[in-house]
Formats: structure tokens, C-alpha cells, sequence
């Protein structure tokens, strides 16, 4: 059966809002950068409450960032 | 390497716990060798080993923040977001499976006739056992990028 898993384009979107750092993004949402490294590892599913407001502030619709993919082999 | 503010609270907590409770060990070794094991000394040398292994956790903590640079250094850490209060959930699980396994084999001892003062030092023990192994587990958490 196949593996789904979480992926993201946080790097992307970081990188397109002026290479924002992990930081600045940690302070924007109110959690450690530690926790902003595990989202962007896919090693940490967010709450649907921390993945929109991820979404908010790269002003991006949540399936920009978030998609539900089969895991690569 | 540089641990986290969480790691080094986590190191902290657990190098207070060991060493908490290498010291109640000895203690409890001595007033064994003295024929002195008895409730009253126990009970107290309980309470010390709690309030020691506070007050370590917090002179490590202190110390850890000093030598990694490290801000906040006097106040404890607490879960800041949604993943260290999962990670912290995980800990709890381990912490009470291990105290749990404590307090079932001190009755085990009780029913088997053993010294009351012996069931309530693995009690205990069992509590600053379940300290430390909570630890490794946030430990393990936080280092493999949960």
C-alpha cells in the first residue's frame, strides 16, 4: 500500500519573500525555529491552524504550500 | 554541539535527576550499613532527594546556559508551540509507563513480604527513573527532527 506523506514548499516561499529566514518566519508564527526546520523536513505535520496561518503570511492559498503526496521511493 | 533551549532544559533536568538520585542511593546504602533504614529516615531523606534534584536541575540549567550562551538562563523552560507540547506529551507517556512499572513492583514486593521502607525507596526511584528516561525520549525527539 502506498506511503502519503506531507510535503511543502516552504523553502520555495521563503525564498520568493526576499530568502526570509527560518527565524523570521519562527517570529512571525509564534513558534521556535527548530519547529519551522521540522515543517520544512516534512519530519513535522502542522496543525491545521499553524499551516494556515504559514499560508497567511506568504499571502499564498494553503495547497501553494501544503500538498498530500505519495512518498518517494 | 549547541543543544536547543529545550535540549539543555531537558539536560538539565535529567543531570538533576541522576545526580538526585545517586546521592539518595548513597544515603540509603549508608543507613542500611548503620541498621538505620527505618520510615522516619526514609521519609525524609525523600523529601531531600526531591528538593536536591530541583535545585541541581536548576544550578545545571543555569550552568548549560552560561556555557552555550544560551538566554533565559534562570527561568525553566516550558513548551512554547504545538510540536514541544507533542514532544513533551511523549515524554509524560514515558515518565508515567516507568513510574507506573515502579509502583506495581514495590506492591510486588510489599505482598511478598518485603520492608515497607524498601517499596517506598523503589517508588521513589521509580519516579526519578521515569525523569530520565522522559528526557531521553524528548531527547531523541528533538535530535531526530520530530
Amino acid at each position: 500500500m502506498a506511503r502519503f506523506v506531507l510535503k511543502n514548499t516552504l523553502r520555495t516561499q521563503r525564498f520568493l519573500h526576499g530568502e526570509m529566514t527560518q527565524q523570521d518566519l519562527a517570529d512571525r508564527l509564534g513558534v521556535s525555529r527548530q519547529t519551522v526546520i521540522a515543517i520544512e523536513k516534512s519530519k513535522y505535520s502542522p496543525s491545521l491552524e499553524l499551516a494556515f496561518q504559514i499560508a497567511q503570511v506568504f499571502g499564498v492559498s494553503l495547497t501553494e504550500i501544503f500538498s498530500y503526496e505519495e512518498e518517494d521511493k | 554541539m549547541k543543544p536547543s533551549i529545550q535540549e539543555a532544559s531537558i539536560l538539565a533536568s535529567m543531570g538533576g535527576a541522576l545526580l538526585g538520585l545517586a546521592g539518595y542511593g548513597v544515603y540509603l546504602a549508608s543507613l542500611y550499613k548503620a541498621d538505620q533504614l527505618d520510615v522516619p529516615h526514609v521519609g525524609l531523606s525523600t523529601l531531600g532527594l526531591m528538593l536536591a534534584c530541583v535545585v541541581l536541575r536548576h544550578l545545571l540549567q543555569w550552568l548549560l546556559h552560561r556555557c552555550f550562551g544560551i538566554r533565559q538562563a534562570w527561568i525553566p523552560f516550558t513548551p512554547m508551540d504545538e510540536r514541544d507540547k507533542l514532544i513533551e506529551l511523549k515524554g509524560m507517556q514515558a515518565s508515567y509507563a516507568t513510574s507506573a512499572v515502579g509502583f506495581v513492583a514495590s506492591l510486588l514486593l510489599l505482598w511478598s513480604g518485603a520492608d515497607a521502607t524498601l517499596g517506598f525507596g523503589l517508588i521513589a526511584t521509580s519516579l526519578v527513573a521515569g525523569e530520565v528516561i522522559s528526557g531521553l525520549v524528548r531527547l531523541y525527539q528533538y535530535r531526530s527532527e520530530y
